[in-house]
């Protein structure tokens, strides 16, 4: 049963939505209290706060970037559609997942940051038309892509996601 | 840079649509010329220009390991330089996507230095 494509695998606690394709009883049931939990999780003071806190970011970050040559040199305004695909990204990560740093790209784009320490990150810009391009390290390896936006976050990103979290939350036991 | 000071951001490094990313060149000066520089050259009335909070040192090996030139030019100012090299192609999202890469890579080079001023550097009329 693959229930999940979009996981965060090694990480407890972390609710991906699911996308299963199984038909059986159970496991509509397994689908059903899983949705519950990440009902739950989404409609958490703490988990909504996080997730508001970093919209409330990229709402300041439209009104710095709002007009031609807001950074000084030249910089495209954020473009709207840019924006709006990048509330969309953000309402679609999973419940407990890290949070970016959110940032205004000087061709209009926005640009959403994780770093989880040295030689570990993951960029992601999103244009207008809902395109996400990326790069990832992890140590020596640089992963890069472009893919789109829907309702969900691209696999190749929550892959990337997925085992930045991992790396990271593996140090942190050890 | 991040919020926890750290390192400079991918996209600080990101070419403007020439292609050619302005930046000084730093070698054997001290530290406060270097911010002098900084405060003659990039601080002025334009908006996001009014304050400096910080520099990342890019040692010229870390563009030639990405396949990038600094060429000195001296031109607006002297010590001014610039990056180019950045790859290019027929396809804007591939190009955009080799560009990023590079990107992330040189914000995430440990021979990248991020320097903060002990507070920031701003403009006065």
């Amino acid at each position: 049963m693959n229930m999940m494509e979009a996981t965060f695998e090694g990480m407890p606690g972390l609710i991906a939505p699911a996308r299963s394709t199984a038909e059986s009883d159970f496991a509509k049931v397994i689908d059903k209290m899983r949705e519950d939990i990440r009902g739950e999780l989404l409609t958490s003071y703490v988990m909504s706060s996080a997730t508001e806190k970093v919209l409330t970011e990229l709402w300041e970050v439209r009104s710095e970037a709002s007009s031609e040559g807001w950074d000084g040199y030249g910089a495209k305004p954020l473009d709207q559609a840019s924006y709006e695909f990048a509330i969309r990204f953000l309402n679609a990560l999973p419940a407990s997942a890290p949070l970016p740093e959110v940032s205004a790209a000087g061709d209009g784009e926005v640009a959403l940051d994780w770093i989880f320490g040295e030689r570990k990150a993951l960029t992601v810009t999103i244009g207008r038309t809902g395109r996400c391009t990326f790069a990832w390290m992890l140590g020596q390896s640089t992963h890069r892509g472009t893919v789109w936006i829907d309702d969900e976050i691209p696999a190749a990103i929550a892959f990337a996601l997925g085992q930045l979290a991992r790396d990271a939350s593996a140090n942190r036991v050890r | 840079m991040n919020k926890l000071r750290t390192r400079p951001m991918p996209d600080s490094f990101y070419p403007p649509a020439d292609g050619e990313l302005s930046v000084v060149h730093s070698t054997g000066l001290p530290d406060h010329e270097v911010w002098e520089i900084g405060r003659t050259h990039a601080l002025g009335d334009q908006p996001g220009r009014d304050r400096i909070r910080g520099r990342a040192d890019v040692p010229v090996k870390a563009l030639i390991d990405r396949k990038l030139s600094a060429i000195r030019d001296d031109n607006p100012f002297k010590r001014h330089t610039s990056v180019i090299g950045w790859p290019t192609s027929d396809d804007a999202d591939q190009q955009k996507q080799q560009r990023t890469g590079i990107c992330l890579e040189l914000s995430q080079d440990p021979d990248v230095k991020l320097i903060i001023p002990e507070s920031p550097i701003v403009h006065t009329a």
